[in-house]
């Protein structure tokens, strides 16, 4: 494939880069994007072009036979092939998109990104009163459409008429940070196949990836203040004392979901334990060797094996430093700082981000990272 | 290229197999027994493995498959390279295919593979029902297309999508296309075909033969196939007696069959005309002239049909020197042209040495009876027309006409007047012809077709392979060429009544077809539903069949008073544009959502001055904090903006209850006049 000297040009990175510029002009990115003649290419497919040369066949067999039917049919199919291009065009346009956050996850594992696609006549976004007024009316469904992100599997979806489909496609992520899956795919060769509606879409979201956690032996810190792990001998499981339920939140271990509640039809239910009273420790950047993403990684595993143990650990990072703390919410700040570090010009923006999350999007306390530490330590 | 490598969608199939039966009836006629064996074993095959009860068919088998039925189409066409073969051996691949096929690419090429099929079926029927089937099929084949889309679905409700979907998707596809279809099927030029097409149907067409032996016509009397309709400038019908359509002259007798001379080469083609002609037209004038259309059925040879003296003023078409006219090509289409016929004895004053020769031609010997009683005929009435009278009562008295005739030994002009005395229009044309030119008389046989039925609903004249007909024509001196009708002698009321009512005594009249015309005609409401379908059918090839170039001119004509034919392409250009500027339209049609309000489009208006003039305006900013700065910067029009900024907080910010307080129209206004002041302002502040 790569012979072909066009597909050669096209593969250069100058050209990829320019496309690229050129696309991010073009459609934005943003949380939800809706299809128009902006963000829709369209060209006929390899099988259009050969309904078109069967069309050829077929008007040379009138014109030889002056047959008025083969005439009619070879200008009926000719016809149906310039209804059909915007018939495909039609099936993409007004499809409204939108970027739904998937649960945070760590780098190298699959992302199951939702996305939300319905009709724009029926999207929240315009609302109002065209919804209504159209609603009974004709409206449309959008037909056999493929969404895949390159080089990651597609799915196939129809959105009908007034309908809103939620449906994950995947994604892999190799990066920590933000979630940043590119651009999707978004295509349909409905109804006849005869030409190809594309778009490249780019949304937006909030989920972060945390780095792939590493399993290396676990080094705490012994310097300083009160970073000496104390205490902490027992390897912990379920004989620490039952301290009550609490609703289920992401990211909860499953060992600790009731799951007799869960049977008895009473929802998702977390058992909580105290944890290791005393067992705390430090887990430090500078206890690492190696470049960032590597100790990153061990970090990350470090943090996790930690946070499993229910020990008490806090984590210093170059320039960050979260107090010892045991809790999701500590879990997640933790991640979120392994994930954003040193992530530049973003890392404000995402600390604060992270912070957000961490707090369970219900506080927007933009303080900073020690500060909250400090006060969850206090607490 | 992953679209294409998806398997074959289930519901796509039983749509392509429908398809399948659909495009193969139109080509059941031509094609040998053995093919409705094929397909059905495919289909039924192909249907058990979508059932799962037989496998996928192994290299192997296909390759068995491949083998037989290649052989078995070479066997059945007998190795003949013609249309029926070309396209038999198509139809073998496309079952075959079907056979094979699994995934969504195959879906595609066998459904376009129908198409070729449902073409090439054309070719071979093209009646009004043939045609409304191929509207079914193509229906179903869009279909096939669209299942062959949707067939692959992951999520939601959106799994049930089925029948209806396809159905309503394939429905609005076609009607959506139709107008376009209509537009260019009108306007695309129709002009001959690219080259000569060596592949033609071998199928035997009933029809005149090019020679004539006592008998010939009294077999094509059992076909009721249409030889061609006929309609008339005037509307009327031409009285019987007139419409004798002539198609050959044969004026070679070899002792048992009449055949043409070489004479028929000697041919004028239009737009040259040969000079009588054009005397006879200035002479007949516009009275004298029968102006008629007709649309041939295929016949396979090159002759075409004209009233008497008459000729065709239509490129392509020729008039012989014996006054018949010719195509440049063999009719293997359907063809329309149109042609005259000219009333009243006018004809060429001079019969040349070559032609009287050519017209008295005999054999040296044979039927020795009838020579010397021609001889003894001609002693008793010397001039030609007296003669030929009473040769014509000689036959009224004691012959008989019927379509059974019995059989003639070596000499069987003598026989037949002599012994037999019974015989069809043949026998008195061809016995007729021999007498006169025993005695000097230069005549000859012209076969055609001679009446026809008239429909009065539509005004037309059917004339079927039935109406056959031979008669004699005589040259006299001083006249020109003058038609006999022995037939006429014999049986007045095959002239007058046709065919049918002629041999209402013995009853003999298409004996061997299942049902009779007579017993059609006999129940009236079936003979009126007969002839509603007769007129439905003469529309259909009409206005559809025989649509070419001379009735597109002749639509255009009347619909555009132009008949330059560059005229008309720049339309079809035109209209082919209008399409793409009408998608196009549609594309960049704005959504719903994207619609402004236009108070909205005002102030953008206003912002795009702005910006002309420098002043950035970020998207965030609220309308108010934009006036406020522009008041600041352009003191002069601060009263306009002043206004409009009260006008728009109004608008904007008022309770709902209020909300009219203020109309669009006032902001729009106010918007005009601010951009009004704010250019005056500018203008004042440049200088």
């Amino acid at each position: 494939m790569l012979k072909n000297p066009l597909r050669q040009w096209l593969a250069t990175s100058a050209v990829r880069q320019r496309w690229q510029h050129w696309l991010d002009r073009r459609i934005p990115v943003s949380r939800s994007v809706t299809l128009g003649h902006r963000s829709i290419f369209i060209l006929p497919t390899a099988i259009g072009w050969l309904f078109g040369s069967l069309i050829l066949l077929l008007l040379v067999t009138a014109i030889n036979y002056k047959n008025s039917l083969v005439y009619g049919l070879t200008f009926w199919l000719f016809s149906i092939g310039l209804t059909t291009m915007y018939l495909t065009f039609r099936n993409l346009k007004g499809l409204v998109i939108t970027a739904q956050d998937p649960l945070d996850g760590f780098a190298g594992q699959s992302f199951d990104v939702p996305l939300l696609l319905n009709n724009q006549r029926y999207s929240a976004v315009s609302g109002g009163t065209k919804s209504t007024a159209q609603g009974s009316g004709k409206s449309r469904g959008h037909y056999a459409l493929w969404l895949q992100y390159p080089d990651n599997p597609g799915i196939n979806a129809s959105v009908l008429t007034g309908e809103a489909v939620t449906l994950s496609s995947h994604y892999r992520s190799h990066q920590r940070g933000r979630l940043q899956p590119g651009r999707i795919l978004l295509e349909s060769r409905f109804p006849l196949g005869l030409f190809r509606a594309w778009s490249w879409v780019k949304l937006d979201f909030n989920t972060l990836v945390y780095p792939e956690p590493q399993s290396v032996p676990l080094v705490t810190g012994s310097d300083g203040d009160g970073g000496e792990l104390e205490g902490a001998s027992r390897d912990v499981s379920g004989d620490q004392d039952f301290r009550g339920l609490r609703p289920y939140q992401a990211g909860d271990s499953l060992k600790q979901i009731a799951w007799k509640q869960l049977a008895r039809g009473k929802g998702l239910v977390t058992k909580e334990f105290d944890s290791d009273d005393g067992a705390s420790c430090w887990l430090d950047w500078g206890h690492l060797t190696g470049n960032t993403e590597y100790r990153l990684s061990c970090l990350t595993g470090w943090v996790l094996s930690v946070h499993d143990k229910g020990w008490q650990y806090g984590l210093r990072l170059p320039g960050v430093e979260i107090a010892p703390d045991h809790s999701e919410r500590h879990l997640r700040r933790c991640l979120g700082q392994l994930a954003l570090y040193g992530l530049g010009s973003d890392s404000g923006l995402a600390s604060g981000l992270a912070s957000g999350l961490a707090s369970g999007s219900t506080s927007a306390n933009p303080v900073t990272v020690t500060v909250s530490a400090n006060q969850e330590a206090g607490r | 290229m992953k679209a294409i490598e998806r398997p074959l969608p289930r519901s796509a199939l039983l749509w392509l197999l429908a398809a399948g039966v659909l495009v193969f009836m139109p080509h059941h006629s031509h094609l040998p027994w053995f093919f409705w064996g094929m397909a059905l074993i495919t289909t039924g095959w192909r249907w058990l493995m979508h059932r799962g009860q037989l496998p996928y068919p192994n290299a192997k088998t296909k390759m068995a498959a491949v083998v037989l039925v290649g052989g078995a189409v070479v066997a059945g066409f007998s190795g003949h390279y013609s249309l029926e073969s070309a396209v038999g051996f198509f139809v073998a691949m496309s079952l075959l295919k079907t056979l094979e096929m699994r995934t969504q690419r195959d879906g595609y090429i066998v459904v376009f593979l129908c198409f070729f099929l449902l073409a090439t079926g054309f070719l071979f029927e093209q009646e009004l029902l043939w045609g409304l089937l191929g509207i079914v099929a193509t229906w179903v084949l869009i279909g096939t297309l669209v299942a062959l889309q949707l067939g692959q679905q992951g999520t939601g409700a959106a799994k049930q999508l089925g029948f209806a979907v396809v159905s309503r998707f394939a429905t609005g596809i076609l009607l959506i296309s139709l107008p376009l279809m209509l537009v260019v099927y009108l306007l695309f030029p129709r002009f001959g075909p690219l080259w000569s097409i060596k592949l033609q149907s071998e199928q035997a067409m009933t029809g005149l033969s090019d020679s004539m032996s006592p008998g010939d016509i009294a077999s094509l009397s059992q076909s009721d196939e249409l030889a061609f309709r006929a309609t008339f400038e005037s509307g009327q019908q031409p009285p019987r007696n007139q419409l004798y359509w002539r198609a050959l002259v044969l004026d070679q007798y070899d002792g048992r069959s009449w055949q043409r001379s070489g004479s028929r080469r000697n041919v004028t083609w239009y737009p040259e005309m040969p000079e009588y002609q054009v005397e006879q037209l200035r002479r007949a004038g516009v009275e004298g002239v029968t102006r008629y259309e007709i649309i041939q059925e295929p016949t396979g040879q090159n002759w075409l049909f004209t009233l008497r003296d008459g000729g065709s003023m239509e490129p392509g078409i020729g008039l012989t020197s014996s006054g018949v006219l010719v195509d440049r090509r063999p009719v293997f289409q359907r063809k329309r042209y149109r042609g005259y016929g000219i009333d009243g004895q006018y004809a060429r004053h001079q019969l040349g040495y070559v032609q009287r020769r050519l017209n008295l031609q005999l054999p040296d010997d044979g039927n020795p009876r009838t020579r010397a009683w021609a001889q003894q005929l001609w002693q008793q009435n010397p001039t030609a027309d007296v003669f030929v009278q009473a040769l014509l009562d000689h036959f009224a008295a004691s012959f008989t006409y019927t379509l059974k005739p019995p059989v003639l030994g070596d000499d069987d002009i003598d026989e037949f007047l002599f012994d037999t005395q019974r015989g069809f229009c043949a026998h008195f044309a061809g016995a007729f012809v021999y007498a006169a030119r025993l005695v000097g008389i230069p005549a000859r046989v012209v076969t055609g077709y001679q009446g026809g039925e008239w429909n009065n609903a539509e005004n037309y004249l059917t004339v079927r392979q039935y109406d056959a007909h031979g008669w004699a024509e005589i040259w006299l001196d001083g006249v020109g060429w003058v038609r006999v009708d022995p037939t006429a002698a014999v049986a007045p009321s095959r002239i007058e009544l046709g065919l049918e009512q002629a041999l209402a005594g013995e009853g003999s009249f298409m004996e061997n077809s299942l049902i009779k015309p007579g017993q059609i005609r006999s129940m009236p409401w079936l003979n009126q539903l007969r002839l509603k379908l007769e007129s439905v059918n003469y529309l259909w090839h009409r206005w559809v069949l025989s649509y070419d170039g001379e009735r597109q001119k002749s639509i255009l004509r009347s619909i555009f008073n132009r008949t330059d034919y560059l005229y008309f392409i720049w339309w079809i250009i035109g209209a082919v544009i209008a399409v793409f500027v009408v998608i196009a339209a549609l594309m960049l049609a704005k959504g719903p959502a994207r619609s402004r309000s236009a108070e909205r489009r005002g102030w953008d208006t206003l912002l795009a001055d702005c910006e002309k003039a420098g002043i950035a305006v970020a998207a965030s900013e609220s309308p108010l904090s934009v006036l406020q700065r522009l008041q600041r910067q352009y003191s002069s029009a601060r009263p306009a903006l002043l206004q409009l900024a009260t006008l728009m907080e109004q608008r904007l910010y008022a309770a709902p209850s209020q909300a009219d307080a203020v109309s669009s129209k006032a902001v729009l206004a106010a918007i005009k006049q601010a951009r009004r002041a704010l250019k005056r302002a500018q203008k004042l502040a440049r200088k």
